[in-house]
């Protein structure tokens, strides 16, 4: 079974991607941001992040170059969720290491989709 | 005179033995040769004047066995059928039960001053008009009430059942059969969903070791939930005249305007808020699709619901718009759970918030619906 890591700040939405994530047959974790989730990823790195970008503490920008630094940080597929819907703000997340992005608000529709188009599924 | 009509025999021992035996006999041929209708006129009518004197008979076997033989009648006199449906309950039921000579007006009368028994047998005819059920259901028991509401024969207008809600509501019996009634408008298939949840929150409260307000939140979150689902394949005119009831009643809530909407029920969305801001319905689609939004705001507004809600509502309805029915079995489910995914990946960051209980009724939903996965299982 596939492990995706889900960091957010917000509770729901992490309760929403989980229970879409489980349906795709995902073994999921949670962090509540950047930094808790760099911890996580020291110790274990799962097959996929599903990343939000504005958190508190420590954004999804500052998370995913710390990342890509670790030992092997390359392998996970980093999937980032934004609101924000500016070119220039995509093309900065993918040039810092995201393999995709998708926009919220998303549904397993979309989270089936992106991930199947960057061969997860 | 025909072979099964009284010989002269007959009328001998009649004469010489007039005992309750005999007429009872007696009875028994004339009214079987007047139910086959082999009679000559002159015999039939001679046949009807006896009866008009069985009618009166003392003895009660005689008069039950004229009920047995001349309930099914067509022809047997008006007065004669009468007599017998307002006699006591042995002779009675058979023909309330079955007898067409009896009208509307001998039945209405009939069930006002009559028991229980009477009642019952009036309301299990294979047709009632709808005046006749309204009386039973104005003056009727409870098990006459639970009877007709169980006869598909009977015709029931919404008033009718409404009242028969207002006076039975509350037992099980009646509930039953209201749900097993094909073609309950939708307003008694609402109030009913109250009335069962009530009852089982007694039931669960009593019976169960549930204190009474959690026992009453688990209801509530199951009768809006059961009433919701009411809302979806209703016609225009049963979903405007669902929300008007619901309204007069206090039960058109913010929290359950909002979950349906978050369910996909745009017209129940439609329909509330037009009832709840005395807006026509063709004016409030317009305002809530007003691609300007100030429109939505409005009529919100003006239907007093909460405004710390109002993202949301915005961000329900563009999810309604974004989304589509993938066609395949179960996609109503689907499409619920999709729009309910959208909303709520927009909390919090884009400013959508609910309410503790209809933010967990959400998930909860979410965590029942099928998800995307589903459509190819």
């Amino acid at each position: 079974m596939k492990t995706c890591l889900i960091v957010d700040d917000s509770k729901v939405i992490r309760m929403v991607a989980r229970k879409i994530l489980h349906e795709l047959d995902f073994e999921t974790d949670e962090a509540v941001n950047g930094k808790d989730a760099l911890e996580y990823c020291t110790k274990s790195l799962p097959d996929a992040i599903l990343l939000d970008w504005n958190m508190p503490v420590m954004d999804g920008m500052e998370f995913l170059l710390a990342l890509r630094q670790l030992p092997d940080g390359e392998q996970p597929v980093v999937i980032f969720c934004t609101t924000e819907n500016d070119m220039e703000h995509i093309q900065r997340a993918i040039e810092s290491g995201a393999n995709e992005y998708i926009m919220k608000p998303f549904d397993s529709e979309i989270i089936q989709a992106k991930f199947t188009q960057v061969g997860l599924l | 005179m025909t072979k099964t009509m009284l010989s002269q025999e007959d009328v001998q021992l009649l004469l010489t033995d007039p005992s309750g035996q005999v007429r009872v006999e007696t009875a028994t041929k004339i009214a079987t040769s007047y139910g086959e209708g082999k009679l000559t006129e002159a015999e039939r009518k001679l046949a009807e004047e006896i009866f008009a004197v069985m009618v009166q008979d003392a003895e009660v076997r005689v008069r039950e066995t004229l009920a047995s033989h001349l309930k099914e009648s067509l022809t047997v006199p008006h007065d004669v059928a009468l007599s017998l449906a307002k006699d006591v309950e042995s002779v009675s039921l058979p023909v309330l039960r079955s007898s067409e000579v009896l009208t509307d007006a001998d039945l209405v009368t009939i069930i006002g001053n009559a028991g229980s028994a009477k009642q019952v047998a009036v309301a299990g005819r294979s047709v009632v008009s709808d005046q006749v059920s309204s009386a039973l259901v104005e003056s009727g028991s409870e098990e006459a009430v639970t009877t007709l509401v169980s006869n598909e024969g009977a015709v029931l207008s919404e008033v009718t059942l409404q009242k028969a809600v207002d006076t039975f509501g509350d037992k099980e019996p009646l509930q039953t059969a209201m749900v097993k009634r094909p073609g309950l408008p939708i307003t008694v298939s609402e109030r009913l969903v109250t009335l069962v949840s009530e009852h089982l929150r007694d039931e669960l409260v009593t019976r169960q070791e549930l204190s009474s307000s959690l026992a009453t939140d688990l209801l509530l979150q199951t009768r809006e939930r059961a009433t919701i689902n009411l809302s979806s394949g209703s016609s225009e005119d049963e979903l405007v005249n669902l929300v008007h009831h619901m309204n007069e009643n206090d039960r058109l809530t913010a929290s359950i305007v909002l979950r349906a909407l978050c369910m996909g029920d745009l017209a129940f969305f439609e329909a509330a808020l037009a009832e709840l801001s005395g807006v026509s319905l063709k004016n409030s689609r317009t305002l809530i699709h007003d691609p300007g939004q100030l429109g939505l705001k409005r009529l919100y507004d003006k239907a007093g619901l909460p405004s710390a809600q109002f993202t949301a509502v915005r961000a329900a309805i563009d999810a309604t718009r974004e989304t589509e029915y993938d066609g395949g079995e179960n996609d109503r489910e689907r499409y619920s759970r999709r729009i309910i995914e959208r909303i709520l990946t927009q909390y919090g960051d884009l400013g959508v918030e609910f309410e503790a209980d209809d933010l967990e009724y959400l998930l909860n939903k979410m965590s029942d619906l099928p998800g995307e996965y589903s459509k190819d299982v």
